[in-house]
């Protein structure tokens, strides 16, 4: 009879064919994966006072279920319609950045990341960037405030938040454009590099700040307050990093402390409630909007939405990650947008497959297509 | 992600990723969809490799996440693209030899297996982890590991040797 030592033995006598794979691959795919993250991330837009926050949808409440599960007959199918926003000449190389919560602006750069070889190897810093904004579907090149703008992201009256810097080098600089003219912000004393730039509807910008030579570690959350070039630091943990500033003021990040991550909601003055995550997993907070905050568990590596006003968790069984969610709790994420009422098909243009990265309160779905073509694609996915 | 980071990143998959395609592949039988899973999973991997890097077991994150994946498979968008086009299993001339046939009955008897009990028959017996590592991996308790993987076992004699099931099925009928 077959025993478990048998079992084994002809498991690994089993001719596998080789991969197609190879590191390389994997790891510009994780770049390019970070930077839209990233992008998603800091294009956190603002609620809009709408009125319309629901009840957590139905099917991702249901336990077990997923957006599959979910798909029963009597769920409509939205077909969303696609347009390419026209780049300006020149640009081949454009990535989508954020779109307001009102869906009239969006942002993205001609951005190409670095390569050059340094001591501490390849991916030193941006060799170019060049941000762009679109009102209505018209763009407008930004204008550059030294080597290299990044623009992160846009609130609901279009002013736009980004950072700079020089060369091949991380940022050094916050730019805040307010009817398309930069605004250089005043930083704090000292050398200091920014990442990942939120807004809100106030036009209050959050920006993560590392001191020279502490890599991506995140030495604390700046704010500046609409209007003001002068930053304040958060009165945040330490190594807390902030991925959304909701329109209270409130902040919404996470912390890193003997390998556990946790991710809270913090007030102005710093009180934090962490958001809850399931036995044996750890919620990443990577976007909040109104009452709703998405991120991924891990190591399940699942969707999870947080109610920010109830505090309830919800794990969806989608694995991939969570970029955006929206006033109405609808995510995007996995090729499509999470939504109790529908489902979602999000096509490029011409008719390939796509990813979506942002979501607007009126349900305008910014992304770009999966082969990674220099196009910024919105959806009206809105009723 | 840090240069430096990234270069444990890099050396972290030069490592591991023939170990986990064939993990994908003995859990999904295509060598197609064993590269999405495994993509899948490095790149998620990537993306939060600063945070998982300070766990204490990094591999039991790698193989939670790409048996994750696989469980998962049918509702990921990039799976239900290539499912469609997944080509069928031909049986090569090569095959004729017994040693090849009787692997490709395994697989074959394998890929029979309720998506459940495969994982842990892979994870067990291929990965070679313990009841409580693979109970940690697939986030349920080791009993239920256990029963799983006495099913799974069962299921698999039954399949390569038909005889035993008469005799396992005769046995039945005469007590």
């Amino acid at each position: 009879m077959m025993g478990e030592q048998d079992v084994r033995e002809r498991l690994q006598a089993v001719e596998v064919p080789g991969t197609r794979l190879s590191v390389e691959t994997l790891v510009a795919g994780g770049r390019k994966r970070v930077l839209r993250r990233r992008a998603v991330q800091a294009g956190c837009g603002v609620a809009l006072a709408t009125g319309l926050l629901v009840g957590v949808p139905s099917v991702l409440l249901r336990p077990g279920g997923g957006p599959d599960e979910t798909a029963g007959p009597s769920l409509r199918t939205v077909q969303c319609a696609a347009t390419s926003l026209p780049i300006p000449d020149g640009m081949n190389a454009v990535q989508a950045a954020g779109i307001d919560p009102g869906g009239r602006y969006v942002i993205a750069n001609d951005l190409r990341t670095s390569k050059l070889s340094t001591p501490e190897g390849k991916l030193a810093g941006v060799e170019k960037s060049q941000p762009i904004q679109w009102t209505d579907g018209m763009p407008q090149v930004l204008p550059k405030v030294g080597d290299w703008v990044r623009a992160e992201a846009v609130s609901a009256g279009g002013v736009v938040a980004a950072v700079a810097g020089p060369k091949d080098k991380w940022a050094d600089s916050v730019l805040r454009y307010v009817a398309g003219v930069p605004e250089k912000m005043t930083p704090p004393t000292g050398k200091w590099t920014f990442r990942e730039a939120a807004i809100n509807a106030r036009g209050d910008i959050i920006v993560n700040g590392s001191r020279k030579g502490s890599g991506d570690r995140t030495d604390a959350v700046l704010l500046w307050k609409a209007g003001s070039a002068t930053a304040t630091r958060l009165p945040l943990p330490a190594y807390a990093e902030g991925t959304s500033i909701l329109d209270d003021g409130s902040v919404l990040g996470s912390v890193v402390s003997k390998g556990d991550l946790t991710s809270y909601v913090w007030d102005e003055q710093g009180r934090g409630r962490a958001l809850t995550a399931p036995a044996g997993q750890q919620g990443a907070v990577n976007n909040a909007h109104g009452d709703w905050a998405t991120g991924n568990l891990w190591p399940s590596g699942q969707v999870a939405r947080w109610n920010l006003r109830t505090g309830e968790m919800t794990a969806l069984p989608v694995n991939a990650p969570a970029h955006a969610v929206n006033a109405e709790g609808w995510i995007a994420s996995d090729g499509t947008v999470l939504r109790d009422d529908a489902k979602v098909q999000l096509t490029t243009p011409g008719g390939g497959k796509a990813e979506p990265l942002q979501i607007s309160d009126t349900g305008v779905v910014l992304g770009v297509p999966f082969d990674d073509g220099s196009t910024v694609i919105t959806w009206r996915c809105g009723d | 992600m840090r240069a430096d980071q990234e270069r444990e990143y890099t050396e972290y998959v030069a490592g591991r990723l023939p170990r986990l395609h064939r993990t994908a592949y003995m859990l999904c039988g295509d060598a197609h969809r064993a590269d999405d899973i495994v993509q899948a999973t490095l790149t998620a991997l990537y993306v939060n490799w600063k945070r998982v890097a300070a766990a204490d077991n990094v591999d039991a994150y790698v193989q939670s996440i790409l048996v994750r994946r696989y469980l998962d498979e049918r509702r990921l968008r990039w799976s239900r693209v290539r499912l469609g086009g997944v080509p069928a299993h031909a049986v090569s001339t090569a095959a004729a030899e017994h040693g090849i046939v009787e692997r490709d009955a395994l697989v074959t008897a394998l890929r029979a297996l309720p998506k459940g009990q495969r994982a842990v028959i892979v994870l067990r017996y291929f990965d070679d982890l313990s009841v409580e590592a693979t109970a940690e991996v697939l986030g349920c308790s080791a009993g239920n590991v256990k029963s799983q993987c006495s099913r799974g076992l069962a299921a698999l004699r039954d399949a390569l040797n038909p005889a035993h099931v008469g005799t396992t099925q005769g046995s039945r009928d005469g007590s």
